[in-house]
């Protein structure tokens, strides 16, 4: 297992490159630069060619290539294009709001979902297994922007409870840090929710049938220990995998709601970086998406091993 | 209306000539300067009561009393027994001697000089404020501190509420008597941020930085200018090349010479600063890119004595702390201002200018005059729009109330305009106008079937990042199809639409909103000029080359202006560089408990405004 954890840990190094790499040359197919959000509007063409000349710009792809990937070698992500500041100093202060809400929003999902999954599973097909159905499909349906402004316009403007914009950092308190994640880390979890409760219904349905949970019913047990104690634990394989991927998307694809609900994380820094391209920060975030996407991925197989003993690596 | 407008010229010319006379009265110069831009249309002048400094001079007396000491002798004699005998060889004898206790009592006098401050009683608390956001603290970048330097920065010369031009570092100036020489003089006390004072050396050093800024600054520097030194600290002296009635405009315009210190402005301009250090009444406390910027009051500015009006005069920091918030959301914009999560939108759109216009707690802001100018850029190099007619034709088709509408909404937002200079500015004029907005489409459709484009496929880009871009384009595009044409209509972002721009042959028009026309010498103008702007004017009949070195070419009456502006105007729509549509308003709104904000043109200043809560 160790041996595996190993391998893999060392098998993130050229893909996280190769992100790197990939992203480098799609960024050149985009049309314009940084030089058009730097310079006036009414700058001439020749202002523009000298501030090009100035970052490098004019340089041969391949030689820019060259360049930023020396730097990448010696732990150098760059600097921005723009503001002239380390793509680390930049990216560091949005990496807590960011995961705050990924975290809060994953156990908001997994404490909502999960249970409600397995009230459906009690009963298939009962009122409360339909109710938890139009649950699920509401909740996965519903666009997340709008459900943001809903809940922006009615617990932030109606009923002041929440901020409507900012974050406060938990250094400054976990309420005050709580009260501002709370509304984001509900609206994103909503979705995430509904589809954990629909994967562990169906595990959980699928599970229950098995012959395995007919002899523990012949042996007695009660239906709260068939549940929980022997179906639940084989009908988590599959949720575990979702868990896996819905925690990337919280991590990676908050940017709508840091938008809506004005939280300076690195949903939004990547969109402004791509629309004002500054190279530098776009390569760095998709570096660190790729990661996330490994090391979450790793962690999923090695709950795997966890759930069912006959996994091994 | 009617009697405002005929009243206009007249008061103008009359505050011209009191003007005048006031000069000459005060100087012995013969200088033939005539201050253009001395032309009163409205002055928002603001007279904010400041911190009183009150320097009390007092006497004490003070009462020193000085104790004098206890005397004492000590005798010290020891006694040592010898067994058998007592010998006495040293006696310890401790012997006090009881002497008086006087007590000096002296009186001096001490002269104290106590300093009170008698702080206005508005002064204090924080002001928060959205922001679009300040990407680099560069001062000379796009993207740089913006409305930020608003409150940190001071050029030597700023705009006044009338667009005039006023001294701001400096507080006295003279031109020589042929006006080729100035020398100016700064004001006392100046300071930057960082300590350090205000040098002549810097405002060259800044200004030397600032030279390649697009607008008038840029025509001054190259063309006008032949030296520029520094005298000593506090004087410096600038030589022309030629007269330039326009100097103390160039020198204020745009804020395109803001003073900052050696360690900026030594630096290439192609090299962003990384710090923000200004000498204006704010100063950075924080900067959070993507997130907030905080200022704070800078306790070291001394404010001007002259009167305070928009950009000049006397600047109060009456508010403690600034915070300008990042908000990229509209919807969230408008509702932190109307939960008072922030005191003020520095921009409105149209589509939420009527809510907030409603709310009891926010005041909506409508700066009409000058307008923001949305024009049809044709480029000429190259087919369909180098053939007269086919510009002619896009110009009898336009719909501007339809155009105005799809970009802004609510009329009361924007204005119909056949000025080619901003309308309500002493410029409006009617010249040439009879072909603006006449929505003939039959004429047009005429033109371009005899100019043989019928069917053509117009290069449409489209600055789809900007609400009011977008929403114009789509309707010009329904004139262009509506007279024969196809539209090739390619929406893109800021960066794309910069990019595709930049090469003549990537597109055949384009839309802009720009800040117009709002004086002969300053502003947009140059765009208007021969291969002026990207959209390569060709100017064929040299008609409007002509009118320009005309205007540049001597010192002239206001009249005089106007009359060669008035021409201008008649070219433009003859020539047509430029399709005209019309004019909207920017808009701003506060809380209204935010007091003394009166924000002008691209500039949303701080300073003088106090929070009534």
């Amino acid at each position: 297992m160790q041996a595996y954890i190993l391998r893999r840990l060392l098998a993130t190094v050229p893909i996280v490159f190769l992100v790197g790499a990939l992203s480098f040359f799609l960024m050149q197919i985009a049309a314009g630069d940084a030089v058009g959000v730097i310079i006036d509007e009414e700058a001439t063409l020749e202002q523009e060619e000298a501030l090009r000349d100035a970052l490098g710009l004019n340089d041969p792809v391949l030689v820019q290539f060259a360049r930023w990937m020396g730097n990448l070698f010696r732990g150098d992500l760059g600097t921005s294009l723009i503001s002239r500041y380390p793509v680390t100093s930049l990216m560091s202060p949005r990496l807590e709001p960011t995961l705050s809400i990924a975290f809060l929003g994953t156990v908001l999902s997994v404490l909502l979902g999960i249970p409600l999954g397995l009230l459906a599973a009690w009963r298939p097909n009962s009122g409360l297994d339909r109710a938890v159905l139009f649950f699920s499909v509401i909740g996965f349906s519903v666009p997340g922007f709008w459900l943001a402004f809903l809940a922006l316009w009615t617990f932030a403007v109606k009923l002041p409870i929440f901020p409507v914009l900012g974050y406060t950092s938990i250094s400054e308190g976990v309420l005050p840090w709580l009260r501002s994640i709370t509304l984001p880390a509900i609206v994103i979890s909503v979705s995430t929710a509904a589809v954990f409760a629909r994967m562990t219904r169906t595990g959980m349905v699928e599970v229950l049938q098995q012959d395995y949970i007919r002899t523990a019913r012949a042996k007695g047990l009660a239906e709260r220990v068939v549940h929980f104690r022997h179906a639940f634990k084989n009908a988590s394989i599959p949720v575990i995998t979702t868990l896996g991927f819905l925690v990337v998307g919280l991590v990676t694809g908050t940017t709508i709601i840091e938008i809506v609900f004005t939280i300076p994380g690195l949903g939004r820094l990547l969109v402004t970086a791509v629309v004002d391209r500054d190279y530098p920060i776009v390569h760095a975030l998709l570096m660190l998406t790729a990661l996330v996407y490994i090391y979450v991925n790793l962690l999923t197989d090695i709950l795997y091993a966890y759930a069912d003993p006959r996994i091994r690596y | 209306m009617n009697i405002v407008k005929r009243l206009r010229l007249p008061a103008a010319v009359a505050i011209v000539a009191g003007t005048l006379a006031a000069t000459l009265a005060c100087t012995t110069e013969t200088v033939r300067e005539v201050p253009v831009d001395r032309v009163v249309t409205q002055e928002v002048v603001r007279e904010v009561p400041v911190e009183k400094v009150v320097e009390v001079e007092k006497e004490v007396v003070r009462t020193v009393e000085v104790e004098k000491p206890i005397e004492v002798i000590k005798e010290v004699v020891r006694e040592v027994e010898v067994p058998g005998e007592t010998v006495v060889v040293e006696k310890e004898v401790v012997r006090t001697v009881e002497v008086e206790k006087p007590v000096v009592v002296t009186q001096e006098v001490v002269r104290e000089v106590e300093k009170i401050v008698l702080k206005d009683p508005r002064a204090g608390g924080t002001l928060r404020s959205n922001f679009p956001g300040m990407k680099t603290l560069d001062i000379q970048t796009a993207a740089g501190p913006g409305e930020v330097a608003t409150q940190t920065h001071e050029g030597i010369f700023a705009r006044t509420a009338a667009m005039t031009s006023a001294g701001m570092q400096v507080d006295s100036w003279q031109a020589s008597s042929d006006g080729l020489t100035w020398r100016f003089h700064l004001r006392d006390g100046l300071k930057f941020h960082n300590g350090e004072p205000v040098t002549a050396r810097d405002v060259r050093g800044s200004a030397e930085r600032s030279k390649d800024k697009p607008g008038l600054y840029v025509q001054f520097y190259q063309d006008f200018m032949d030296e520029w030194t520094e005298i000593d600290d506090n004087n410096f002296q600038i030589t022309l090349k030629k007269k330039a009635p326009f100097t103390l405009d160039a020198l204020a315009d745009g804020g395109a010479t803001p003073t900052v210190p050696r360690e900026i402005w030594q630096l290439p301009v192609t090299q962003a600063s990384t710090v923000l250090i200004g000498a204006g009444p704010y100063k950075l406390e924080e900067w959070v890119p993507g997130d907030k910027t905080t200022l704070s009051r800078f306790e070291d500015y001394i404010p001007s004595e002259q009167r305070s009006s928009f950009m000049t005069g006397k600047k109060v920091a009456l508010i403690d702390t600034i915070e300008y918030i990042e908000v990229p959301d509209t919807a969230a914009q408008i509702a932190a201002i109307e939960t008072g999560q922030i005191d003020v939108l520095l921009s409105v759109g149209g589509d939420f200018a009527e809510r907030l216009e409603k709310h009891r707690d926010v005041n909506l802001i409508n700066l009409e005059s000058p307008a923001r100018r949305l024009g049809i850029w044709l480029q000429h190099d190259h087919p369909p729009f180098d053939d007269l007619r086919m510009r002619k034709a896009l110009q009898l088709a336009i719909d501007s109330e339809d155009i105005l509408r799809g970009a802004i909404g609510p009329a009361k937002y924007w204005r119909t305009c056949a000025s080619i200079w901003s309308c309500g500015t002493a410029w409006e004029t009617d010249a040439g106008s009879e072909v603006y907005n006449v929505k003939d489409l039959e004429q047009a459709r005429q033109l371009v079937k005899d100019a043989g484009h019928e069917g053509y496929e117009v290069k449409f880009i489209v600055g789809e990042y900007h609400p009011v871009l977008a929403g114009s384009s789509k309707v010009v595009r329904d004139i262009m199809e509506s007279i024969g044409l196809r539209v090739d209509y390619q929406a893109m972002d800021n960066a794309t639409w910069r990019a595709t721009r930049a090469d003549s042959d990537n597109w055949d028009a384009l839309i802009t909103a720009s800040v117009g026309f709002y004086h002969p010498y300053l502003g947009a103008t140059a765009h208007l000029k021969k291969e002026g702007w990207l959209h390569k004017y060709k100017d064929d009949t040299g008609k409007l080359t002509a009118l320009w070195d005309k205007l540049f070419a001597d010192v002239y009456t206001i009249e005089e202006i106007q009359a060669i502006a008035e021409e201008i105007a008649e070219a433009v729509y003859e020539d047509v560089p430029i399709v005209s549509v019309g004019e909207y308003f920017e808009l701003a709104a506060a809380r209204t408990d935010v007091k003394g904000f009166a924000p002008l043109l691209w500039n949303r200043p701080f300073f003088n405004v106090w929070l009534e809560r």
